[in-house]
């Protein structure tokens, strides 16, 4: 066997690997041998039928494309143990020439990722925002609007009510005509909202996206009116070839409802909250808001102290690791599709093909980056599984998986690895906390390991 | 009788693939066919010598259902033909 390897860059070897050509005639016989093991033949027991009469019946060219193909995987198994290569991603042979039986494929080699002088990474921690007063009063109006009771009024709009409405809305360009001029329903509309329950206040109005001046637009509307009005909106709204300058709206009010707000008190308290009194009630919401915000906080975090490993970071990989990171990308992003009830090829035929692809391709490589990066960290830092934590969690969940009925007993191995990924990611995620806020500079640096290792011990040093 | 309704087809199996080293081979023939028109329709239709036909007929089969006795297979007749040394028959495969 002659073998000859060439590097291809990045992160591959092309191998090219010539065989005897008796090592195909071996082949040969080997696969005619299986077929008659595998299959029964007239006239003769099973294993006994000569390769020839194997090639008359299932044909010369097919018997011989085994052959190779079987060769091929033999080959590529000495190839590789003899060249000292293992592949990341599965080698694809191809047949260069068949005389003598000459194969070709590509390697892919392990990717290679330099986290550069990671320890040395400080990331600022983000300021906790604190929980006021004025938060809590927000939460507890919006508690007592959610309970209030809801009574339908046939009067003009006012603060605090909850509109149905009919929104359409068409972007206009700042060079455009008055919208006077225009006639805008001969247009597709680039809002178009029916029925859309809104509360009128200035926070709802916000958070449904709609511009400044919206809320003072619909108030004092009648049931059944249609108002027109125009809002400017903010300057970067619409593509940044044609940027828009306002919006054009048509609304029609169908329902209103009034609120009828409860009173603020220690029943509502008890109501709500399940607290004894307004005050207790104010101090749960409190903490709640506090616990959100830490978790909020941690997240943000973690998420500059990824960015900041990670663009500190070189990596590099074969094509065929990408290749793969796209077809299991594709894959779950269709699962997920499919869950929802859309079809892939329906969801598929709606967008432009190649933009698609090449957006797949960004996020994949976003993924296998990331995954990479932090395959790497957790080897540089020898980050273990808890195996008393998994064992606990798992006796917990063996528990009550006994105590749940057969059918509606969960998949115990889908939940086992679950719970390692998330403990092992619990690791990851503190460790990394812990070097980019230099906490843990001391146990990392091997230098400052060494300087303590010299220092003289104040207790057992004899004395000079 | 013509040489191709002599000659049926080829018998292939274990026990007449082993017959190649004597470089015999089996055919099932017609049963009326002699053995002189055997070697004949051989050696005209594949363009060897032959050296020697020895023929056989093979009994019927039968087989019982319940009380019913139900044939399996008609008799045949089989020819077991001898080639000159360094001829050979591509259709058995050799």
């Amino acid at each position: 066997m002659k073998i000859s390897r060439e590097d291809v860059e990045p992160l591959q070897v092309r191998l090219t690997v010539e065989v005897a050509p008796e090592r195909l005639e071996a082949a040969r016989r080997d696969v005619a041998q299986a077929y008659s093991k595998r299959y029964r033949i007239p006239g003769f027991r099973p294993g006994k039928v000569p390769p020839d009469r194997v090639a008359a019946l299932i044909g010369e060219a097919s018997l011989n494309e085994e052959a190779m193909e079987q060769l091929g995987r033999e080959v590529l198994q000495a190839a590789l143990k003899a060249e000292g290569l293992s592949s990341v991603a599965p080698v694809m042979l191809e047949l260069l020439r068949a005389e003598p039986p000459t194969f070709v494929g590509t390697v892919s080699l392990e990717p290679q990722v330099d986290l550069g002088d990671y320890r040395a990474l400080r990331v600022p921690e983000p300021e906790l925002p604190e929980v006021t007063d004025d938060d809590v009063d927000e939460m507890l109006e919006r508690l007592r609007r959610d309970a209030a009771e809801r009574l339908p009024v046939d009067r003009p709009s006012e603060i605090g009510d909850v509109a149905t409405l009919n929104v359409k809305g068409w972007r206009r360009a700042a060079d455009e005509a008055d919208p006077e001029a225009l006639d805008l329903e001969a247009r597709p509309a680039d809002l178009d909202v029916a029925e859309g329950r809104l509360t009128l206040t200035e926070a709802d109005v916000a958070s449904a996206g709609l511009p400044d001046g919206f809320l003072d637009a619909v108030l004092g509307m009648a049931l059944g009116q249609e108002r027109r009005f125009s809002l400017p909106l903010p300057a970067a709204t619409g593509a940044p070839e044609a940027p828009a300058a306002a919006m054009d709206f048509v609304v029609t009010l169908t329902e209103l409802v009034a609120l009828d707000l409860p009173a603020l008190d220690d029943a509502f308290a008890a109501k709500v909250g399940d607290a004894v009194d307004l005050d207790s009630l104010r101090s749960k919401i409190g903490e709640s808001m506090r616990q959100r915000r830490r978790v909020q906080q941690r997240e943000a975090f973690l998420e500059a102290a990824r960015g900041a490993l990670e663009s500190g970071a070189v990596v590099s990989w074969p094509p065929a690791l990408l290749t793969q990171e796209i077809k299991d990308f594709i894959a779950e992003f269709r699962e997920q599709l499919e869950r929802q009830g859309i079809e892939w090829q329906a969801w598929v035929a709606q967008r432009d093909e190649s933009a698609l692809w090449s957006e797949f391709e960004q996020t994949a490589a976003r993924r296998l980056r990331t995954r990479l990066v932090i395959s790497r960290l957790v080897e540089l830092e020898g980050l273990d599984l808890d195996q008393e934590a998994l064992d606990r969690r798992m006796a917990m969940m063996r528990d009550m998986s006994a105590r749940t009925p057969k059918k509606r007993r969960p998949d115990l191995q889908a939940m086992m690895v679950n719970t390692m990924n998330n403990l092992m990611m619990g690791r990851i995620n503190e460790r990394l906390l812990e070097i980019v806020s230099g906490q843990a500079a001391a146990d990392l640096d091997p230098e400052l390991d060494t300087a303590t290792d010299l220092q003289p011990d104040p207790i057992n040093a004899e004395p000079s | 009788m013509h040489r191709y309704e002599v000659l049926r087809r080829p018998l292939l199996s274990e026990k007449t693939q082993a017959l190649g080293v004597l470089n015999q081979y089996a055919f099932e023939v017609a049963m009326t066919a002699t053995k002189v028109e055997i070697r004949e329709a051989v050696e005209s239709i594949f363009n060897v010598k032959v050296v020697q036909v020895r023929t056989a007929v093979m009994p019927s089969k039968d087989r019982r259902w319940g009380r019913k006795t139900v044939r399996r297979s008609g008799k045949l007749k089989k020819a077991l033909v001898t080639l000159r040394p360094g001829d050979s028959l591509d259709v058995f495969g050799a």
